[in-house]
């Protein structure tokens, strides 16, 4: 008895579909962008709390520190929830998020080392101009997410 | 030369079972679910297929839970990578031409 095996036509069609399933898996890579956009959001709005509670000082108080606390954790619920809505990922895909990751924490740090230890956050700085730095320092650091971002929307 | 048919993996010779794998191949991981819609089977039939892969050690089930519900995610194993990338091989060297069709007796 001869070993069957498919046809040329047959093998055409296997590799094409082959070539086709990655299509799929790629596309929904593209759930990391709304993760890392969430990350941005919750970094950038903390840092704009901590700007008005530091230019308005009699807005500080229990109820504000709760709001604050209540805003970062629906930041981390909406990452989650986000995550269990991602059904596949490919190996790159989650490699990229991963380097996203630990570059935005590696230029973040550096970012607000620098801002600190310059006189871009000068505590001889009106409060208002202080605060409008440190939002700014705030946006400079998320830069490596908004990328992360851009390059998972664009995958198809 | 040897022919290429050699090299075709007979677990993979099965359509749905090529389908899952070559949906793997491209994936890290992938979810139970992600992989009956685009494979277009019923959960009996991939669950049958998966338990024929894992047993040969193509794949790796990995089982959990979110929210209290429970979620099955599937990966192809380097062994399961190796075999289908050999086949795909000799799948491409039968597209070429390399090797006439034989008659199934």
């Amino acid at each position: 008895m001869s070993i069957q095996q498919p046809t040329p036509d047959r093998a055409r069609a296997a590799i094409a579909e082959a070539a086709a399933a990655h299509q799929p898996v790629r596309s929904s890579d593209r759930i990391f962008a709304p993760r890392l956009l969430a990350l941005a959001g919750a970094t950038v709005g903390l840092a704009a709390l901590i700007s008005v509670f530091t230019v308005l000082p009699a807005w500080m108080g229990p109820i504000e520190g709760l709001l604050a606390g209540l805003g970062l954790a629906g930041a981390v619920v909406l990452v989650v929830t986000i995550q269990m809505r991602q059904h596949a990922y490919t190996r790159g895909g989650n490699r990229l998020f991963v380097a996203t990751l630990l570059v935005w924490a590696i230029w973040g740090e550096l970012v607000f080392q620098g801002s600190f230890h310059s006189d871009w956050l000068a505590h001889s700085l009106p409060h208002l101009v202080r605060s409008f730095h440190f939002i700014l320092s705030a946006l400079i650091a998320v830069v490596p997410l908004l990328a992360g971002a851009l390059l998972f929307g664009r995958r198809r | 030369m040897r022919h290429p048919r050699h090299d075709l993996d007979d677990l993979l010779g099965h359509p749905v079972r090529f389908s899952i794998v070559a949906l793997l191949a491209a994936a890290d991981r992938a979810e139970f679910g992600f992989v009956r819609d685009h494979v277009e089977v019923s959960d009996s039939v991939l669950s049958k297929q998966m338990s024929a892969l894992e047993d040969s050690g193509y794949v790796k089930v990995h089982k959990g839970y979110v929210d209290n519900r429970p979620r099955t995610w599937l990966s192809l194993t380097k062994q399961g990578r190796q075999k289908f990338a050999r086949h795909l091989a000799a799948l491409r060297e039968i597209a070429a031409g390399n090797g006439a069709p034989e008659l199934a007796s």
